[in-house]
């Protein structure tokens, strides 16, 4: 228990300095853009002495760096300046995060299960038949996956409305309610970017490597060649051994998932944190860009510390390896 | 082996080609459809696809060779200081790579070339940054899976050095294969992420000089009525991002 | 049946209401007419708010807050009577208290507003009563009238001055205007819904902002009936949108023309007959023909302006004379390039990144020069680095951008050797004195005249190559009937349309 509590508080520990070390990253090089948020206005220049001291942009690279990295640090995010003026960062952050989480939740979970689906039905680890088309069906769908998100949302969008707009000019179809910029959000138009988000940008062809790799491994492990000397079924006992792996999968998945996202929201229409973060940097607004960072930051190393925690709890190798 | 055939097949076909893919701009010949002459037709503004096309491989290759360059010497170098001395030295690096890991690749390749360029260099300094971490912890993992084995205490009681039992037998001879499969999907990462950045705002490889991504963007920009415009460069896409990422994993 | 006739007139419109949808590429996070800073904004702000006056149809100056205006004889001041029916969007009644709460936040520079510059010329303003404004000028004005359209704020919804950008306004705006502003939606879109106590009947119920982000999209979404209204569409979708039935095409000229800059405090580029001779190395047509239709111009103004100069002749692409001027510089050609100091001539071009259309013209511009032996490498900057690199550091030899004015056409800050935004570091002591007696000029026909030479001028020193003045198209459905489309707030005269 006591080795179970250090290494959990080795691991809160490694939490907090990966979530600094991030922004600090992120920081560093938004100093280094060209540019900043007065120079977004129209005639900035000409505000620049009124503008400068209230929006904390005086001072070289390095100072503003430390005044954002403390600011931080006390979790105060300060207010918008350019995109959406006055807003208090917070409350961006949080509307702008709960709506991509509506999308990459989904997402995540979708991507493990179709990895590791992928993987077992091209013959990694799992006891099915032989068969010639599982092997060239996991292919052909991980060499679809290469298409990069942006194409796939793209193609997606104007796919699904060129299809759908000739059946409803001629009304052999209703207008469905996701049709083409529809007013609320659907199942459908998520359903779709939840495809595009787990898929795209060979996303699904790493999950089915990684968990290729992963059901292998834990194929070759002697306790899985002893129960299937007993003759015994080998897929639940690999299923239990997943948990671990399949969270540090998910945490090893999620950066990929959040840059897609960016991607995907702009493609689709869909307001989230991914698109604030395209917009925040386009208009140099730094107490929104490195909010977002924190944001992004804390859901990977949550993501990593949950797993690592359920190695710990669950795992008896990382204890041993502790003491 | 297919990459390397991708890409020995574009710099050929590159190489023979009549047309210089920057240079030739003839708005009279805008939009024409592949004819002999031009194989894949012409774009808005007359400039041949098919020579862009090959000519934009570069776009990709050097700075994702760059980038791979980046990330398999600093990978590598960090990688084998956690894999093989483990402890504080393990968690200090698996700390620092862990801060770049948690901002996603394209945030950070994109504040990279914002803040350096738009250009090959801050491209291949944006992915290869992104793509650094990954490559040390695949490296890391397993010399810290091989550090302990039996053939390594062989070594060691055979009289080798560690120098040379790290340099020759966990990374050369066991490691070599792992680390130049990760360099060839980066190649892949940074195509996909030149494509990205081109399409959203134009932080991809600058016009005129060609690349993959910005055809395509200028393609859906000008609405080019030849569509090898874009179908082109997005088949070369996918094309190249399989061939960079073998799917499937050990049996 | 007399007095049911204006009963009867407003069914039709009853029948006609509905909900006009309209894209933007990035959604205003704010309405405040004090605090735009992209033409949305400036198109949001003008459903909701006005100012004294407007134009009509004809684009002419006419009252819309404001009744009247009785310049001083000595042209120094001016009264100016309101309207007393004006009510604001929460119902409390419009006064000049708020005329000259609004001129006072505009002047005050710790409101840092974007669009403090259009109240420099007002000395002072007074409210003689509630519907009277006493406003004296720093320097006589001819017509002050024209001058007044910026919009008017409530007193009553402030605090004292200044006013800040984080003020509760900012999402909670209060207007006069024929729309008022009901919510921002979670989807980055703004509705907008009628104001039934305007002064004038509205044709249209409600008008929703939606945010597309990809340019190429919209024109689809019109095609697919999820909007009603384009502001502008890209010359790549004239020939889809023109032959659909159920979409009308509305050409508008606005005030914005394209130029290449030349950085004039470079010293390759300080001889004014360099700049004239890599100007006759440019075929404009041929930059123009891929991206658009458009007029030509030779000088500041676009064709339809007063000011522009009929007089002044198009430059011509003529090879043979850059030549003999650039030997005549110094210049030498060695080969298929031209070199000076031994040493090939480079030249760095920015371009603004958003600016529509401009990596084909650059591109092109690219090939042109360096058929003509100038290699020019090219460089496309999003707006702050841009700001960056042309405003601060005036780091660049050719930048490729379009200006935009409004109906005042102020030239001065661009041209002016003290004005602000004279990037191009252009500097002639007569178009100085010329722009000087523009603006002091109280007469109409002399300010023409006198801007007219101003353009003469600078169409000779070739400061920058003038390009052109784009052909603009809003496409509206067929529904909206009644659209007159303003070119550059476009929806100044959107109360009248109405919808099917």
């Amino acid at each position: 228990m006591r080795l179970v509590l250090r290494a959990l508080a080795l691991r809160a520990l490694a939490f907090l300095t990966t979530t600094a070390g991030a922004v600090l990253l992120v920081s560093v090089c938004f100093a280094l853009v060209p540019g900043d948020a007065i120079d977004a206005l129209p005639n900035g220049p000409e505000l620049r002495a009124q503008l400068e001291g209230e929006w904390g942009l005086v001072g070289g690279p390095a100072e503003r760096v430390l005044g954002t990295f403390s600011r931080a640090g006390r979790l105060d995010f300060g207010h918008s300046l350019t995109v959406s003026p006055g807003a208090p960062v917070a409350e961006l952050m949080g509307s702008a995060a709960a709506r991509s989480a509506r999308l990459l939740a989904p997402a995540a979970l979708l991507s493990l299960l179709a990895g590791f689906a992928g993987a077992a039905l091209a013959g990694a680890g799992a006891e099915l038949p032989p068969s010639p088309w599982r092997p060239r069906l996991v292919r052909a769908l991980a060499s679809l996956s290469a298409l990069p998100a942006v194409l796939a949302a793209l193609a997606t969008v104007n796919g699904v409305n060129a299809l759908a707009w000739p059946l409803i000019e001629s009304a052999r179809l209703t207008r469905p309610v996701w049709f083409a910029l529809p007013e609320t959000d659907h199942p459908v138009r998520s359903f779709l970017a939840v495809i595009v988000l787990t898929g795209a940008s060979g996303s699904f062809l790493w999950g089915v490597r990684r968990a290729g790799d992963t059901l292998a491994d834990l194929a070759a492990r002697p306790f899985v060649g002893a129960e299937r000397a007993r003759g015994g079924p080998i897929a639940p006992l690999l299923a239990r051994h997943l948990v671990v792996p399949a969270a540090r999968m998910g945490a090893a998945h999620l950066p990929l998932l959040l840059s897609a996202l960016v991607v995907v929201e702009r493609g689709f229409g869909m307001p989230g944190a991914g698109s604030l973060f395209w917009e925040s940097c386009g208009r140099r607004d730094w107490p929104v860009t490195v909010g977002l960072a924190v944001v992004a930051a804390v859901t990977v190393t949550t993501a990593r510390f949950v797993a690592d925690a359920l190695a710990v709890v669950f795992d008896p190798r990382e204890r041993a390896a502790l003491a | 082996m297919r990459f390397a055939l991708l890409l020995f097949g574009l710099l050929a076909a590159g190489a023979l080609l009549p047309y210089a893919p920057q240079a030739d701009v003839h708005p009279a010949a805008a939009d024409l459809p592949a004819s002999a002459a031009h194989l894949l037709g012409t774009d808005h503004l007359g400039r041949d696809v098919l020579a862009r096309l090959l000519a934009g491989s570069r776009a990709f290759l050097v700075p994702g060779a760059g980038a791979a360059l980046l990330a398999g010497l600093g990978g590598v170098g960090l990688g084998t200081l956690a894999g093989w001395y483990g402890g504080v030295v393990e968690g200090l690096v698996r700390g620092g790579l862990g801060a770049i890991t948690a901002v996603p690749p394209l945030v950070l390749a994109l504040l990279v070339m914002m803040a350096v360029g738009a250009t090959p260099t801050g491209l291949a300094l944006g992915v290869g940054l992104a793509a650094l971490p990954g490559l040390a912890e695949v490296v890391a993992d397993r010399l810290a899976e091989l550090r302990r084995a039996e053939f390594v205490v062989a070594a060691r009681a055979l009289g080798l050095g560690d120098l040379r039992i790290l340099a020759w037998h966990l990374l050369w001879v066991n490691t070599r294969t792992l680390v130049g499969r990760e360099a060839l999907a980066i190649v892949g990462q940074a195509l996909v992420l030149e494509v990205t950045l081109s399409y959203l705002g134009r932080f991809g490889v600058q016009e005129p000089a060609p690349s993959w991504g910005n055809m395509i963007d200028h393609a859906l920009r000008t609405g080019s009525v030849n569509p090898w415009t874009w179908a082109a460069p997005a088949g070369a896409v996918m094309l190249a991002v399989w061939a960079a990422n073998p799917a499937g994993g050990r049996r | 049946m007399r007095a049911l006739t204006p009963l009867l007139l407003l069914l039709p419109l009853a029948a006609q209401a509905g909900n006009l949808r309209y894209a933007e590429d990035l959604a205003p996070a704010i309405v405040h007419p004090l605090y735009g800073s992209s033409m949305a904004e400036a198109r949001a702000n003008e459903l909701a708010f006005e100012g004294l006056y407007t134009d009509d149809v004809e684009l002419a100056t006419t009252p819309a807050l404001a009744l009247s205006t009785e310049l001083a004889a000595d042209k120094l001041s001016a009264v100016v009577t309101l309207r007393s029916d004006v009510a604001w969007h929460d119902g409390q009644a419009f006064t000049a208290a708020d005329v000259v709460f609004t001129i006072k936040a505009l002047q005050d520079r710790a409101t840092a507003s974007t669009e403090s510059g259009r109240v420099a010329w007002i000395k002072e303003a007074v409210a003689l009563d509630n519907t009277h404004v006493k406003l004296t000028f720093v320097r006589p004005e001819g017509r002050p009238e024209d001058k007044l359209y910026f919009k008017i704020l409530p007193q009553h919804a402030f605090g004292a001055l200044p006013l800040k950008r984080t003020d509760a306004f900012r999402t909670h705006p209060v207007g006069t205007g024929p729309w008022a502003l009901s919510q921002f939606n979670e989807d980055n879109s703004i509705t907008f819904s009628k104001w039934k106590s305007w002064r004038n009947p509205v044709g249209i119920d409600q008008i929703t902002l939606r945010e597309v982000a990809d340019k190429n999209y919209q024109a689809k979404l019109v095609l697919y009936e999820s909007l009603e209204a384009l502001v502008r569409v890209l010359p790549r979708d004239l020939a889809i949108l023109k032959n659909n039935r159920k979409v009308d095409l509305y050409p508008y000229q606005t005030n914005s023309w394209w130029y290449l800059g030349y950085n004039n405090k470079r010293p390759a580029l300080a001889n004014p007959a360099v700049r004239r001779a890599l100007s006759e190395l440019v075929d404009v047509d041929s930059l123009l023909a891929p991206v658009g239709t458009g007029a030509r111009i030779t000088g500041p103004f676009v064709p339809s302006s007063p000011y522009y100069n009929h007089d002044v002749p198009m430059l011509a692409p003529d090879a043979d004379d850059a030549e003999t001027a650039l030997t005549a510089a110094g210049y030498a050609q060695e080969g298929d390039h031209w070199t000076q100091g031994g040493k090939p001539v480079v030249l760095k071009a920015v371009a603004h990144q958003a600016l529509e259309s401009v990596q084909e013209v650059a591109i092109n511009l690219q090939s042109q020069l360096e058929s003509a032996g100038i290699k020019l490498e090219v460089q496309f900057l999003d707006d702050a680095a841009w700001k960056q690199r042309v405003w601060h550091d005036r780091d660049y030899d050719l930048m490729l951008s379009q200006w935009t004015f409004d109906r005042n056409e102020d030239i001065s800050e661009q041209f002016h050797s003290t004005g602000t935004r004279n990037f191009v570091g252009y500097s002639n002591p007569a178009v100085d004195a010329l722009l000087d007696k523009a603006r002091d000029a109280t007469d109409p026909f002399a300010r023409k005249a006198a801007l007219r030479e101003v353009h003469k001028l600078v169409a000779a020193d070739q400061p920058m190559l003038f390009l052109w003045t784009l052909d603009s198209y809003a496409a509206m459905a067929v529904k909206v009937r009644n659209v007159v489309v303003h070119p550059f707030y476009f929806f100044t005269f959107a109360p009248q349309w109405s919808m099917k």
